[in-house]
């Protein structure tokens, strides 16, 4: 074995009393002690992640809840994103302190809408807006949408908690209420479950154990322990009840 | 004159606004995603057309750098020669005063309305001398005879509206606004407007002031503004002979007189009535049946099956794009500046790229497309949008030019082919069962691409699906083409509507759907003959098929052979659809069929081309000539196969 070492570590080429063999065997130990150390912090640092996702379907409020949770004002409003919205803020926790949050606003169009991957690494939560007074007409595509936020590995393995957000509730009566989004949801993401298994997707057997239950999120959350909880919200006008509310939810504290 | 004008950021914040008159609809939003998100950044300008009233037009220009969008909305009936000068100057100002988290910008109206008027200024001064210059030939009629196809947006991607083409006919038409006494304005006045602007290929490629002598309108003339091809009635009138081949022949069959015919009498019966007195049940296939048998189901078509994904190919990506890349930059004023330049790109990417230097990059990129069989003004105007997009942008540090570049085409590619609509048939199939109606889909296409062998794999794949689906067999006019389908239904088990051979495919198609929703299948696939793009009788026949009977779902069969075809096939098919629908919203098509791909390797160039043109999801991609030779785009193995 000494010979092997020798070898490799071309040691008829180094002077004289590196080439012992005492230490020539303490180099290689101390490399692969770096080695493991390194492993093991990347390993402990693990999916203590600190981002928390806004996704959802086109012109949702995605960039506004941004802006109003960073600067909270609109400013002078907002156009439809073509790049993600990257920044850390403090958020107060009801408990008094501040923790530092890294808020990821991921464009909606269905060309971009994918880059949300990229991030799911770091990612503690996912907010998941909706627009609640233009819901009806494209309530297939949002679902859909939601379900492959759902049906992600990393989504589905870590138990990331998900705030389902219907927007737009300053309009008063035009919005349609949470529990009637929720329920819609909860219909569409059951067919999507059934056509979806058909094709063989192994994802959609996982995402909730027995085929005969209908979909629900509670059901979700008993099987899974991801928790979807669902709120109304205005980010227009800016909720701070919306804030604390929606971070509890996401187990920041 | 000027509507809006817009600055924001790539993240959506609003940063600046100048209003001189309410927008109706919103041209900006629109804009985002329909022309910028969609790999279209490299064009000139783009109409937007709201639900109600007249269209805009947008022009715009990207702060790589920093990340912001200039966006300048006026009225499509203008035309604004200033524009251009008016973003460059804009973008100037406001690069100088923008900062990262601000969003006020209270001084920066004035400095606007500063570079406004004198950009107005400067192209009227411009404008001014010309309208004294002796008028030629007439081109009163250009503006008519633009081909106005129903969807606005169409004529920025079409080859016919460069910049120069709609300049010419929206300058005529501002001239002929401004004096309707005197005869209207002749092309030599457009020359010298043309030639100071900033718009691409600035000369007017038409010019020929000696022939505009005439006072008559000259045909000649029109043809060649608008850049026409050879003039058609030639070649209209080769192609009107062979597609007349059918009609006469279907007048003759009909119109042979019925002759009386003898009534048999008595006992004694010859052999051949043997025949008419036999009432027997007829066994279905007749003679050929016991070629035919049912197959199995057993064997699961690929469309279902699990593709590999493979995460670490983009660092295979980047690895070998950087390895077969061109090396960065020229060489600018010196050996020593051009090294310092490198470094300094390369290494610890303080200098913004610049034209030059991702020219070489993506020539050499462009070239690759193009052996990939990806059609060349695709592959043209795909780089160009890189370009436009990379320009301005900072170089991490120790990355090549070429990585970049690479990294950014590699992007683009990714995000043409990721689907803009739902792929999910089986989903839209069953909320047309929840209806009450079967989901009808219609195959279209050219001569010979594999649509009846490609319908029948989509029967095979939907009946291991559990669904019933049913064949029309509206291709009425191959010979053979109704055997064809009835040799697949006997094998698939699955009925056949067909009323045979010189039938109007329309009203086939039509009672087939009437006889689809009475039985209670679930879905109905039409079958139809193929037809080339420029065979102008066909393609009405084909759009009133489509007008009449509202399928849910058109594909477009296509094959990965073509080459430049692909693009002009797309854009006339959805052409035709569009301008002889009778509604505001014509159905266009709605996905794509990719076959043959067996054949060709690596060279699938022809995807990229067609989801440009039609901007239409890839639904199938066919990859063998038996039933179970069906799969779906694996979008990360086109990309890799494409930069390899």
């Amino acid at each position: 074995m000494e010979q092997d070492i020798r070898a490799s570590l071309q040691l008829d080429s180094l002077p004289e009393r590196v080439s012992h063999p005492s230490t020539a065997l303490s180099l290689a130990g101390l490399v692969v002690l770096l080695l493991l150390l390194t492993l093991v912090r990347s390993w402990l640092k693990g999916p203590k992640g600190k981002s928390v996702l806004i996704l959802g379907p086109c012109g949702s409020g995605k960039t506004t809840l941004f802006l109003q949770l960073r600067d909270s004002s609109i400013h002078q409003g907002t156009v439809a994103s073509m790049q993600e919205n990257v920044d850390t803020i403090p958020i107060q926790l009801p408990n008094g302190s501040s923790k530092l949050v890294q808020l990821v606003d991921v464009p909606g169009h269905p060309r971009v809408r994918g880059k949300f991957r990229t991030y799911l690494d770091k990612t503690r939560g996912i907010i998941y807006i909706v627009d609640a007074v233009d819901f009806t007409p494209h309530k297939t595509a949002t679902a859909e949408q939601l379900y492959e936020v759902l049906e992600q590995g990393l989504v589905r393995k870590r138990r990331m908690p998900v705030l389902l957000v219907c927007n737009k509730g300053d309009q008063g009566a035009k919005a349609h209420t949470t529990s009637f989004i929720q329920k819609q949801f909860e219909k569409e993401i059951d067919q999507l479950r059934s056509t979806r298994r058909t094709l063989g997707d192994s994802a959609a057997a996982d995402l909730l154990p027995k085929a005969d239950m209908p979909f629900t999120f509670e059901a979700l959350s008993k099987a899974r322990g991801a928790q979807v909880s669902c709120c109304g919200a205005s980010a227009k006008s800016g909720l701070y009840s919306f804030t604390r509310l929606g971070f509890s939810n996401d187990r920041m504290s | 004159m000027l509507d809006y004008f817009a600055i924001f950021s790539k993240g959506g914040a609003l940063l600046w606004a100048f209003q001189l008159t309410a927008l109706r609809g919103t041209p900006v939003d629109a804009l985002v995603r329909t022309c910028l998100l969609e790999e279209r950044s490299g064009e000139s300008s783009w109409t937007y057309v709201p639900p109600q009233g007249a269209g805009y037009t947008l022009k715009w220009t990207l702060h790589n750098g920093l990340g912001l969008v200039f966006v300048a909305v006026y009225q499509r009936t203008l035309k604004l020669l200033y524009i251009d000068q008016l973003l460059a100057g804009v973008k100037e100002a406001f690069t100088v005063q923008y900062k990262p988290k601000c969003f006020e910008y209270p001084g920066f109206e004035k400095r606007f309305q500063a570079i406004l008027t004198n950009c107005e200024a400067r192209a009227d001064d411009k404008q001014l001398p010309q309208q004294l210059r002796p008028k030629g030939a007439s081109g009163a009629l250009q503006k008519g005879s633009r081909p106005k196809g129903a969807g606005a947006q169409r004529e920025a991607g079409d080859k016919k509206s460069s910049e120069e083409d709609s300049s010419e006919d929206d300058a005529l038409t501002t001239q002929m606004i401004r004096d309707p006494a005197a005869s209207t304005g002749s092309m030599t006045e457009l020359d010298a407007p043309d030639g100071s602007s900033d718009s691409p290929g600035s000369g007017s490629p038409t010019a020929a002031p000696g022939t505009s002598k005439q006072a008559g309108f000259d045909q000649g003339r029109l043809q060649k503004m608008l850049g026409s091809p050879a003039p058609r009635s030639k070649t209209n009138a080769t192609r009107r002979k062979t597609s007349d081949t059918g009609g006469p022949k279907k007048k003759g069959a009909e119109a042979k007189p019925k002759k009386k015919e003898a009534r048999k009498w008595g006992k004694g019966t010859a052999s051949s009535d043997g025949e008419t007195l036999d009432f027997s049940e007829k066994v279905e296939g007749g003679s050929g049946s016991e070629n035919e048998q049912a197959i199995d189901l057993s064997m699961k078509s690929r469309v279902d099956a699990d593709e590999e994904d493979d995460l670490d190919i983009i660092a295979d990506l980047k690895e070998e794009g950087s390895a077969a890349g061109v090396g960065s930059g020229k060489p600018t004023g010196g050996l020593l500046s051009s090294f310092v330049r490198n470094i300094s790109m390369s290494v610890t990417g303080t200098a913004a790229l610049t034209a030059d230097d991702i020219s070489p990059a993506l020539v050499g990129l462009k070239r690759k497309l193009m052996e990939r069989n990806v059609a060349e003004d695709v592959a043209g105007k795909l780089c160009f949008s890189v370009a436009s997009q990379l320009e301005g942008q900072k170089l991490g540090s120790f990355t090549r030019v070429s990585t970049m570049v690479a990294g950014a085409l590699e992007e683009a590619l990714t995000r043409i082919l990721t689907p803009r609509r739902s792929i999910d048939i089986l989903r839209e199939v069953r909320a047309a069962q929840a209806q009450g109606r079967p989901y009808v889909m219609v195959f279209v296409g050219v001569n010979g691409v594999g649509k009846s062998t490609n319908l029948a794999k989509v029967t095979y794949w939907l009946l291991q699906n559990g669904l019933r689906p049913c064949i029309a067999a509206c291709d009425t006019f191959r010979s053979g083409a109704v055997e064809q389908l009835k040799t697949h239904c006997t094998r698939l088990n699955v009925p056949l509507y067909e009323r045979g051979y010189e039938k109007d495919p329309a009203k086939v198609a039509a009672e087939a759907i009437a006889h689809a929703k009475r039985q209670k299948y679930d879905v109905l696939l039409v079958d139809t003959a193929g037809r080339m793009q420029d065979n102008e009788p066909l393609m009405r026949a084909l759009s009133s098929l489509i007008n009449l009977n509202h399928p849910d779902l058109v594909l477009f069969v296509g094959e990965a052979l073509v080459g430049n075809d692909a693009v002009d096939q797309l854009t006339k098919f959805n052409q035709r659809l569009a301008d002889l629908a009778r509604s505001a919203t014509p159905h266009t098509i709605d996905g794509l069929l990719v076959t043959k791909a067996d054949t060709v390797d690596d060279k699938v160039g022809a995807m990229i081309s067609m989801v440009y043109v039609s901007s239409a999801p890839i639904m199938f991609i066919g990859c063998g000539q038996t039933y179970v030779d069906l799969k779906r785009l694996n979008i990360k193995s086109v990309v890799r196969s494409l930069l390899k």
